[in-house]
């Protein structure tokens, strides 16, 4: 897929169909936000920043509503670290686990989460949204704003670090 | 990508993060909501402080200068302007066609005038006062 084609607009808004998807790709959606911001309120508060900013601006329609919606939610993101300082939050130590389920796997689900969080930041998020999110080196690439090249190697960096850190639970 | 790489993305794509709150979505709405009303009124409220500062303006604009007041003129006419130079030939004309006493007359008429203009000739001229009863070109 080409960069423009990304995020292009292919229809007028409609607040149903935003709802359809944000139910879709919600928990993609709520993951990326706590990669971003470590920090579960801070997450919801973006998730709601972005999706405000979505029905003020009623896009008119979007080709790729999940890429879509991870760029706002990185917009949102950026955009409150910047006012609030959230950084410094985070530095304090409220940081929350990334993932919860299966909760049968508990120990599986804290190698995990203490693995992601071992990730540098622009790596971390690389891995989220291709793993989770399922976004292609392309859309990555223009929703972070950096070559399709450089999302590749981050992408390559932290899954070799991942399966590392999860050794005793992947059988290769 | 490799059949283990693979693989390792289907192993971590089992694990699963918090799903969204529930009321997000009708809470986004509503603060996309409230931000539109608060835009309209802050629009509303900068529409007539501007309205008013214009309505100011043109206000102040119709009043009289504070302070002294306008400047009282001090002549009816500038010199070497039209109307000096219509009262030159003028009294020229006098002259030549009445002498002295029609100078003298038309020269207490242009005093008048100004007189009544507010300018120089607050007093009609004095010929006598100025040159001592002569005329520069008056002879013996």
């Amino acid at each position: 897929m080409g960069e423009q084609e990304a995020f292009e607009n292919s229809g007028p808004f409609d607040g149903k169909t935003l709802e359809g998807q944000v139910e879709r790709y919600g928990r993609e959606m709520m993951l990326y936000a706590l990669t971003l911001t470590r920090h579960r309120e801070d997450a919801e508060d973006v998730l709601q920043e972005a999706l405000a900013r979505i029905f003020a601006k009623q896009p008119s329609g979007i080709l790729n509503w999940k890429a879509y919606l991870f760029r706002a939610v990185r917009n949102a993101a950026l955009n409150g670290i910047r006012r609030r300082g959230r950084a410094a939050r985070r530095e304090a130590g409220a940081v929350c686990g990334f993932f919860i389920e299966p909760a049968s796997r508990q120990e599986e689900l804290e190698a995990l989460n203490g693995a992601l969080a071992g990730l540098a930041d622009e790596q971390r998020e690389v891995v989220v949204m291709k793993v989770w999110g399922g976004l292609t080196f392309d859309q990555i690439a223009q929703t972070v704003g950096i070559p399709r090249d450089t999302a590749a190697s981050r992408y390559r960096y932290a899954m070799e670090a991942l399966k590392e850190k999860m050794r005793g639970f992947f059988n290769e | 990508m490799s059949e283990n790489e693979d693989r390792f993305e289907q192993y971590l794509r089992s694990f699963a993060g918090p799903k969204l709150p529930g009321n997000l979505l009708d809470r986004s709405a509503a603060k996309a909501r409230a931000a539109h009303r608060l835009k309209r009124v802050v629009a509303g409220v900068l529409a007539a402080a501007a309205a008013l500062l214009i309505a100011f303006t043109l206000w102040s604009r119709g009043e009289p200068p504070q302070g002294s007041g306008s400047p009282t003129p001090v002549a009816k006419t500038l010199p070497g302007s039209d109307a000096d130079l219509t009262e030159y030939a003028s009294l020229q004309r006098a002259f030549r066609d009445g002498g002295i006493s029609r100078l003298e007359s038309q020269l207490d008429r242009t005093a008048l005038a100004m007189k009544a203009g507010g300018g120089l000739g607050a007093q009609p001229l004095n010929m006598n006062s100025i040159y001592g009863g002569k005329l520069p070109f008056e002879t013996e």
